[in-house]
């Protein structure tokens, strides 16, 4: 643990800062931004996106399309969560009425 | 001091007269002779110089003085290890192991490891890992060695040896087939020493020699940023917050929604031993105590030969080009580390928290798992003393 301190405290002793009484100030550096990364190298190959993601219209189209198939299962999906949502309800219901009648409420 | 490092010198010099192209790697063999039991893989695909690079070595240090075990034959432990001596036995009912020439010389060469079979491999993994091997019952401590090893892992003959046996190979060293310019070079080289192109090959230093170099060498302390970036390094490809060592699940399933898919750390799927930051900081004092100093890039080289036989990656094209790439992130990323004066503001709510300062550290470390790992040590403590609810700390969120 004293060696990552020495090891901080190394680190600290060479960074850029100004201090003001409690307060510290430095100057953020301009991060020169990435170049633009190819969509697919990002998506398939992990590679490290810079700040400007691009892709072809090919590849918007096809994602475009994805989007709309994975959209519209979810709505099936939701339609059929409702749908069993419903038969609970109603399975739930239909039990408690024959508990009630076999207790003889 | 000098002369020794003009020995060291002359014998990389002596090498490279002989064995052409390759250069960079036989930098770091000669860096690496530099360490007690020093342990070298050249890997390779057939006639690329492998066994002839093993030799020169060899050669360079010891002479004649050495021996070398081919796995090609059907090499067997009574001469890897030691056999029984049959006549002590027979006369005075004594089991008497008379120990191999590869166990007790220093110098040690392994021709073709991949065809080693897997009881002569356990054997030779004991002593790398324990410093000794045992026969009949008997143990016989290995001294101090360099020991260089080759492989050509194409062989159809080939031994899948476990990944702890390859891991206590300090570095492995891939050649490369040799570019046209070189090949003119390599003609000439054999036109002038025609088949003896090893023999010819002058021992350049002694092994008591090298054990002072290597004794001077490990005196050398190495500066504690630099130490620091081997840590780094090493901690940047170990870490995974799911725990990937010990799961079942495996990357990248294991990283499929995790905040960190984007890191280096969802390219490893087991990442390296402790041993790679102690061979890396062995390296670094060898470059240090060689050329006078060894910095930040030097260090990040040192794991193209490092690392390739110590981590698994989830994608493998070409394994040295891989490690290259995930090398060049790692470069990338300590250079933001400094940027962002990460360190420097961990170094301060060290000495004390500031809610501001914890803001900004909190909101890095959400993009760096490492920093994560350090700053919710930080929070446990914080939390213990009410400074910050459990809710807002960092950990709660990355669970």
């Amino acid at each position: 643990m004293e060696e990552f301190k020495r090891f901080l405290e190394k680190k600290a002793s060479k960074t850029s800062v100004r201090r003001f009484g409690q307060y510290i100030a430095w100057e953020e550096e301009e991060v020169i931004p990435r170049g633009p990364t190819e969509f697919l190298d990002m998506y398939y190959l992990n590679a490290r996106p810079g700040e400007v993601v691009i892709m072809d219209s090919s590849v918007a189209r096809d994602l475009e399309e994805r989007l709309k198939f994975l959209e519209s299962e979810i709505q099936k999906l939701k339609t059929h969560n409702d749908i069993l949502k419903a038969i609970i309800v109603g399975l739930c219901v239909v039990v408690i009425t024959l508990v009630l009648k076999l207790i003889g409420v | 001091m000098v002369s020794y490092k003009n020995e060291i010198r002359k014998l990389e010099e002596k090498i490279k007269e002989r064995f052409v192209g390759n250069e960079k790697a036989v930098h770091i063999a000669i860096l690496d002779l530099l360490h007690p039991r020093s342990t070298i893989l050249i890997r390779a695909p057939r006639g690329l110089g492998k066994s002839t690079l093993m030799l020169l070595m060899l050669r360079g240090i010891f002479g004649d003085d050495f021996v070398v075990v081919s796995g090609a034959s059907e090499v067997k432990r009574g001469e890897v290890v030691g056999r029984l001596h049959i006549p002590s036995l027979e006369k005075e009912g004594i089991e008497k192991v008379l120990w191999a020439a590869f166990v007790r010389k220093e110098g040690k060469g392994l021709d073709e490891v991949n065809r080693l079979n897997p009881y002569t491999a356990a054997n030779i993994y004991h002593m790398l890992q324990f410093g000794e091997v045992w026969a009949y019952g008997q143990r016989y401590k290995v001294k101090d060695y360099v020991l260089i090893a080759n492989e050509n892992p194409y062989d159809p003959t080939t031994f899948i040896h476990p990944p702890p046996f390859y891991d206590r190979f300090d570095v492995v060293l891939y050649l490369r087939s040799l570019t046209l310019s070189e090949k003119f070079r390599l003609q000439s080289l054999l036109d002038k020493y025609g088949d003896s192109l090893i023999e010819s090959m002058e021992q350049v230093l002694t092994f008591d020699d090298l054990c002072e170099i290597r004794r001077e060498v490990s005196e050398i302390e190495l500066d504690v940023e630099l130490r620091g970036t081997i840590n780094l390094l090493v901690r940047d490809l170990q870490a995974c917050i799911r725990n990937r060592d010990s799961s079942v699940v495996k990357p990248l399933i294991l990283c499929e929604g995790c905040h960190f898919i984007r890191d280096v750390c969802s390219s490893v799927k087991t990442g390296p031993s402790e041993r790679s930051t102690i061979v890396l900081s062995q390296l670094a004092k060898a470059k240090v105590w060689l050329d006078g100093k060894c910095d930040m890039e030097d260090v990040i080289n040192f794991g193209k030969w490092v690392l390739p036989h110590r981590v698994e990656l989830t994608k493998v094209k070409v394994i040295q080009e891989d490690i290259a790439e995930i090398l060049e992130r790692e470069k990338m990323k300590m250079r933001e580390r400094e940027m962002r004066r990460q360190w420097f503001m961990l170094n301060e709510l060290y000495k004390k928290f500031d809610r501001e300062l914890y803001r900004r550290v909190k909101e890095m470390a959400l993009e760096d798992l490492v920093l994560a790992e350090e700053l919710t040590k930080l929070e446990t403590e914080w939390v213990k003393k009410g400074v910050i609810s459990v809710e807002e700390a960092l950990f709660s969120y990355l669970k």
